[in-house]
């Protein structure tokens, strides 16, 4: 009877695993690789980042920072305008080579949208009178972008390709918030639970309208064939992917993966010939999807694939609320993962292997 | 006639007693080494407190690959407790713990828990035990656990300060088989052998 105890004492642990991590502490540990932290304080949100035409890497971090990319410099604290002192939101216009911020008064909560070329002075942009105060400046193929607050309910769109800022053609703006991407043929705009798409910023139509409980928290386009939204509805609390294939009004897919946390903006990325689509999450790091098609959907933990390396023992990562990723460069580039109050990522290629870092 | 068998194996037996004691005299050590011969036997008892350094030393695979524990050199300290079975051999119980860190200074921990059976050589006034754990070793890094067996043999050289204490260092092997089976969240390709290698010093008092 003794016996038969002690057995079982002996090979409870091969039974008996309480991993929160889907990954072996002795097989973690082997393929941790030091993380390096160039000068960032490690507690930041990164509203967004942007790269210049001459190859400056800004990012909107309360303070607006800049590098050049590829670089093993420090980021520089680029001088706020006089009056402003924090800017959560940027963008680079290759039209002009202006860097455009949105920078805010922390004592007036007067907000201001300013240009500045690389290496130059900011210089306030009034033209047109924008109305409302301004939210987030973005992006998409030679063109920029500015949503403004008006009140709680209502915001406004505009843009600027070359000579003054435009209001886009965006019927109805719920909220600010709002993501565009260009397909090589039309713009997408997001807001809210609608989706916009035109081959002019002015002449936008109503694409798709999911339920009001739904707002698009992020779009990605891969390889031309389709359109991905990251969707989270506030009702069912429910996390989940779409995929267009970009003709006006017709969804294809809806992943039957739903998640139970928020997910944010998308991208894609090229590495070492796998195709992932990265999807930012509230606090779970970032999932993925290798080889997505509008048929595969479900968004996987990073896991023994090229860009995990340093992603479970980086354990920041994956615990971070990842907001955006940003792409510098092709599929030996550099990728970005933007989080809330926990400092900017990066996976770059070292030593021929592409590894997680704080910068 | 059995009284007469009775009374002379007595007397042969009580003669036999006293050559023994004779000899035993005759044998007898300095009055200043006498108390650390053989001063083991069934029942007595011994307590060790360890403290030291761990070396981590490589991990190796199932298909015998081997590669960096990447961990820095780490601390290790136990508990002991022991009861001879008779003055060479003892029985008993280990509780200790390793903590060691990783390149993004995250602690791994392992704490064993094991059986142990000693075998002491001597020579006054050092011993020499060698010995063998074996049990179960609760591992944790960050929020990750898991418990693994483990197997812990090594040597010591002690120093016998008095008939009560003695002080000495000792060299551990930790041999900790990580296997997963596949069955959870994490796949049997993670499966590693963990190898360590203990230096501690410790002291010891038998009761």
């Amino acid at each position: 009877m003794k016996i038969k105890y002690i057995l079982l004492f002996i090979a409870a642990p091969l039974f008996y695993s309480c991993n929160q991590s889907d990954v072996g502490i002795f097989y973690g540990l082997e393929n941790e690789v030091k993380i390096t932290d160039n000068s960032l304080s490690n507690n930041l949100t990164i509203g967004s980042m942007a790269k210049s035409p001459a190859g400056e890497l800004y990012i909107a971090a309360g303070r607006v920072y800049t590098k050049t990319s590829g670089s093993s410099e420090d980021w520089r604290k680029v001088s706020t305008p006089s009056g402003y002192d924090l800017s959560t939101s940027l963008a680079v216009n290759t039209t002009d080579s202006n860097i455009y911020a949105i920078f805010y008064d922390t004592d007036s909560a007067d907000t201001a949208l300013f240009k500045m070329p690389d290496g130059g002075s900011w210089t306030e942009v009034t033209d047109p009178v924008f109305e409302g105060s301004f939210e987030y400046v973005k992006s998409a193929n030679g063109y920029i972008l500015v949503s403004t607050r008006i009140d709680e309910n209502s915001a406004r769109l505009y843009y600027l390709n070359g000579g003054a800022f435009s209001e886009a053609a965006v019927v109805t703006m719920t909220g600010s918030d709002f993501y565009v991407i260009h397909d090589g043929t039309d713009f997408w705009v997001s807001n809210s639970n609608i989706l916009y798409q035109g081959n002019n910023l002015n002449v936008l139509t109503d694409a798709l309208t999911l339920d009001s409980t739904v707002e698009i928290k992020g779009l990605s386009e891969s390889s031309g064939a389709y359109i991905y939204l990251s969707c989270w509805d506030r009702e069912n609390r429910d996390g989940y992917l779409m995929a267009t294939d970009g003709n006006n009004g017709t969804l294809d897919e809806e992943s039957d993966d739903k998640k139970t946390y928020k997910l944010f903006n998308l991208t894609t990325f090229r590495a070492e010939g796998y195709d992932f689509l990265l999807c930012g999450t509230n606090g779970l790091g970032y999932r993925q999807i290798l080889s997505p098609s509008s048929s595969n959907l479900d968004l996987d933990t990073p896991d023994d694939d090229v860009l995990s390396e340093n992603y479970t023992s980086a354990i920041d990562l994956q615990n971070c609320a990842v907001i955006d990723f940003f792409v510098d460069g092709g599929e030996d580039g550099d990728l970005y993962a933007l989080t809330a109050t926990t400092g900017l990522w990066k996976n770059s290629l070292s030593g021929g292997t592409r590894v997680w870092s704080i910068e | 006639m059995k009284i007469k068998k009775y009374t002379t194996l007595i007397i042969i037996l009580l003669l036999l007693f006293s050559l023994t004691d004779l000899w035993a005299q005759e044998e007898e050590q300095p009055a200043d080494e006498e108390n650390f011969e053989y001063v083991y036997g069934l029942g007595d008892q011994i307590f060790t407190i360890k403290a030291g350094l761990i070396f981590p030393l490589y991990l190796m695979s199932p298909d015998f690959n081997f590669t960096s524990t990447n961990l820095s050199m780490g601390g290790a300290g136990s508990l002991e407790w022991s009861a001879f079975i008779n003055s060479s051999l003892a029985l008993g119980g280990e509780f200790g713990g390793m903590f060691a860190f990783s390149p993004n200074d995250r602690v791994l921990y392992m704490m064993p828990l094991t059986f142990k059976i000693s075998y002491f050589y001597r020579k006054y006034p050092f011993e020499f035990p060698i010995y063998c754990g074996a049990g179960i070793s609760f591992n944790s890094i960050d929020d990750a656990f898991h418990l693994d067996f483990i197997l812990k043999p090594g040597a010591s050289v002690l120093w016998n300060f008095n008939s009560e204490w003695a002080f000495g260092f000792n060299l551990v092997y930790w041999w900790v088989p990580q296997i997963y089976t596949g069955n959870g969240d994490v796949p049997a390709s993670h499966t590693r052998f963990g190898n360590f290698l203990e230096t501690t010093m410790s002291a010891l008092f038998h009761f």
